[in-house]
């Protein structure tokens, strides 16, 4: 059986509609049900999150279950002085068992503009803390850039949409530091194997975009490819333990 | 135990289970596919273990209809039972559309694609013999929907209509999942298609509460989105796998007449 380690899923929000938040134990239940071994989790669904310091307390209160989770909470550039020097915050993560961030600049209100994130994403890059880029609050090309201003930081892409084959496959060609998640909307027709090739499935990491949608989908879509073995189990899991792992 | 759920999760073949997607696509798109081949399609469907896939032709958007039947005939008959065939249809008129569904019947087709993205609605009266030798044959009719008022009414009274054509509608749940089952529970002949790059959670167990297992088809929508993708939202549904069968390839298998 080829581990999985879910780099795009989420709980603790509440889903549209819903009176309840989505609880620790129904996604842990979920990766029981789907045998899914670990998840990177963010709070999610993020509709209702206006408070990212409150959202990443929430977070860090589901706790890792054993390290079956584990956390990814939102982290901000202190530009406006309102949230804590940055190498503070990315230590008070980390000893927190954080490892990785996700970045909202739309959502946070923050620009990617060099004058006004870099302080963070120099504290990221020095910790070589993962960070993850959703494609509702960055384009692929605002991706690139940072990428290519921090070629030591691991920028992971989640979100990407089935039909960006043609824009991805140069971006993990020219940024070697850049990932993608397989995950939700990422459904392409043998597209796993052609990105596998072009840019080697070390830069593949299997995810699954719950619980926006539900975790099967990606798990057929990585266990029915025409790969390897080894890339499967790289992407199944190898890939982001690595890059957690390698956190400083 | 060995069920469905365990063996997509181990990604084992479901040769045995008679799957039968009613939702495929030959031709070349906007936006990058890595292999428009019809071989591609075929070496999925060995993989996943697929008993065959219904296409039209990307160009069921467009004007070409002649030509893209005459592409998706050319992949019948290169992989014969493997690759059905749906009839495209440009509605320049009600004798165009007559010969041309005489014709692909005769050819083997197994049924017709519309979509009205090609700025024409389904009630367009050059489509009428189209819908009449689908109700007279039982050719499934797969039409393109995405929730929208003025097609699903359009859809309805069609359905009405020509009680004797299984209307299929493509990408049901995509918005609006209660119409879909309303017109599911008013009409016999409607089929809801699973076919949806990223469906919300829980969608399949929804339609299948709503409608019955017996009124929803698998269709993968490849090689416009992936077939081992799209197969995971059944195989991971919260319903029994004898559901899961009905929808894999039970239903299909009656509408097909295999």
């Amino acid at each position: 059986m080829i581990p999985l380690f879910d780099v795009q899923c989420g709980c603790g929000g509440v889903p549209g509609g819903a009176r309840e938040a989505l609880s620790g134990e129904t996604l842990l239940e979920e990766m029981a049900r789907v045998e899914i071994g670990r998840a990177l989790v963010r709070l999610a669904p993020a509709a209702m999150l206006f408070d990212p310091i409150e959202a990443n307390e929430r977070l860090f209160a589901l706790g890792t279950a054993g390290d079956r989770l584990v956390p990814c909470p939102l982290v901000l550039p202190n530009t406006a002085g309102d949230v804590g020097p940055e190498p503070v915050q990315v230590e008070a993560f980390i000893s927190r068992g954080a490892r990785a961030v996700a970045l909202r600049p739309r959502s946070d209100a923050w620009s990617l503009a060099p004058w006004a994130c870099d302080s963070l994403l120099h504290a990221l890059e020095e910790r070589r803390l993962p960070a993850l880029c959703a494609m509702d609050e960055f384009t692929l090309e605002d991706a690139a850039a940072l990428a290519g201003r921090f070629p030591a930081l691991p920028i992971i892409l989640i979100g990407v949409s089935y039909r960006a084959q043609r824009v991805l496959i140069p971006l993990l060609q020219a940024f070697p530091n850049t990932y993608l998640s397989l995950g939700a909307n990422y459904t392409v027709h043998l597209g796993v194997e052609q990105l596998a090739a072009a840019a080697g499935a070390g830069r593949l990491l299997f995810g699954t975009g719950y619980p926006a949608t539900g975790m099967m989908s990606a798990i057929t879509n990585l266990l029915y490819a025409e790969l390897s073995d080894e890339e499967m189990r790289l992407i199944g899991s190898g890939n982001l333990a690595r890059l957690l792992e390698g956190v400083r | 135990m060995e069920t469905l759920l365990s063996r997509g999760r181990a990604g084992a073949s479901l040769a045995d289970v008679g799957v039968i997607d009613l939702h495929g696509h030959l031709g070349r798109y906007s936006f990058a596919i890595p292999d428009l081949s019809a071989g591609s399609i075929v070496r999925v469907l060995d993989r996943v273990g697929v008993e065959c896939v219904a296409c039209s032709h990307m160009q069921c958007m467009g004007y070409r209809a002649h030509w893209a039947n005459d592409e998706v005939l050319a992949a019948m008959r290169a992989h014969p039972g493997r690759i059905l065939g749906y009839i495209n249809l440009w509605p320049a008129s009600v004798d165009a559309v007559r010969v041309e569904v005489e014709k692909r019947v005769a050819q083997g087709f197994m049924g017709v694609k519309l979509h009205n993205g090609n700025g024409f609605t389904y009630s367009d009266p050059a489509y009428a013999p189209a819908y009449a030798i689908a109700h007279d044959c039982h050719l499934p009719i797969l039409f393109h929907t995405w929730g929208d008022d003025p097609t699903l009414r359009d859809v309805r009274e069609i359905a009405a209509r020509y009680p004797g054509a299984p209307c299929l509608l493509a990408h049901a749940g995509a918005a609006a999942e209660d119409k879909y089952l309303a017109l599911a529970h008013d009409l016999p002949n409607i089929y809801l298609d699973t076919a949806l790059s990223c469906p919300p959670c829980g969608l399949i167990e929804r339609l299948v509460a709503g409608a019955g297992a017996e009124r929803v088809v698998f269709g993968s929508d490849i090689y416009f989105l992936s077939l081992p993708h799209q197969i995971g939202k059944i195989l991971g549904a919260r319903i029994s796998d004898e559901e899961k069968r009905l929808i894999l390839g039970g239903n299909a298998r009656m509408l097909l007449h295999r």
